[in-house]
């Protein structure tokens, strides 16, 4: 991972105190055990896809922190840093590409498994699974290129562009299910129509969105203090 | 006679996606398990990747 970001006219750096585990980590790691208890032992059985459909309850929340979240962030973080030019949106926008990768990789990988039992296939190419993986493609990308560039200022400058352009994925990934004939069903919760789930099953699932959205932020929160210890670091051994 | 071969082979394959059962839907609770698992371990992975970089950083290497 890289190790400072765009910065030439630091004042003196000093060192802040970064604690890694903290009460909004904490918080946030009980409601997600609490939401899969809940879950996986007080919320009914899906009549046509048997337990496998409890996979709903971490996939669909995966993806709406991840993809919709952590690259609205990103979008947001890279074109402001491309106005304003200020290291904190640089070090944002990295740590959601981050976390966001974490995020997206549950969704593909929690995604085949739940696929297996109700399509009788672990993977298929239809639009809105291969677009999503091309987004995770990407995002893994924009790490890969902070890492390859020694320059703090061109480091942020082209991850900038990159991270922006990569992010105008969503919307498309968004519409596939809408734009395209595929296998991934159309949504159930948020459409013009009643939710297609009984009351107790979407309690569960909003108890666990605002689970996983808070373990977003958690991990967010933890990942940019960490950039910004790293890179007061870097800044105190330069000068 | 090709029929109970074939279900026999597809049950051996995976017992949770083809065995039939008399009502309600299969078991695939192993898959919700698995589901978790690994959600689980990615999370507290990445918790305790997190916490190494930051005890790494205060201790200065």
């Amino acid at each position: 991972m890289a190790s400072a970001s765009a910065s030439s006219s630091a004042p003196t750096p000093t060192l802040p105190s970064v604690r890694g585990v903290d009460a909004l980590l904490v918080l946030s790691v009980a409601l997600v055990i609490a939401a899969s208890v809940r879950a996986i032992w007080f919320t009914p059985v899906d009549a046509m896809l048997g337990a496998a459909q409890k996979i709903f309850y971490l996939h669909v929340p995966a993806a709406i922190a991840g993809l919709y979240i952590a690259c609205g962030l990103l979008a947001i973080a890279s074109i402001m840093y491309l106005w304003i030019k200020d290291e904190r949106l640089d070090r944002l926008a990295e740590s959601a590409a981050e976390v966001g990768l974490l995020f997206m990789g549950i969704v593909l990988v929690t995604g085949p498994i739940w696929a297996r039992t109700s399509w009788g296939t672990w993977w298929v190419w239809e639009p809105r699974i291969t677009s999503t993986l091309f987004l995770w493609l990407l995002v893994l990308g924009y790490l890969v290129l902070r890492g390859a560039v020694e320059s703090p200022e061109n480091r942020a400058r082209l991850s900038a562009v990159m991270g922006s352009l990569a992010a105008l994925l969503v919307p498309f990934i968004h519409l596939t299910v809408k734009l395209f004939r595929g296998l991934h069903p159309q949504p159930v919760v948020i459409k013009p129509e009643k939710p297609s789930m009984s009351g107790e099953m979407l309690s569960t699932f909003g108890m666990a969105s605002i689970a996983f959205i808070l373990l977003f932020f958690a991990l967010l929160r933890l990942r940019y203090r960490w950039a910004t210890l790293r890179d007061a670091r870097a800044a105190l051994e330069n000068a | 006679m090709s029929m109970p071969i074939m279900m026999l082979l597809a049950a051996a394959q995976d017992t949770v996606a083809y065995v039939t059962k008399p009502s309600g839907p299969p078991d695939s609770s192993g898959y919700m398990w698995a589901g978790y698992a690994v959600t689980a371990l990615a999370y507290g992975g990445y918790i305790a990747l997190m916490l190494r970089r930051i005890a790494r950083s205060n201790r200065g290497q």
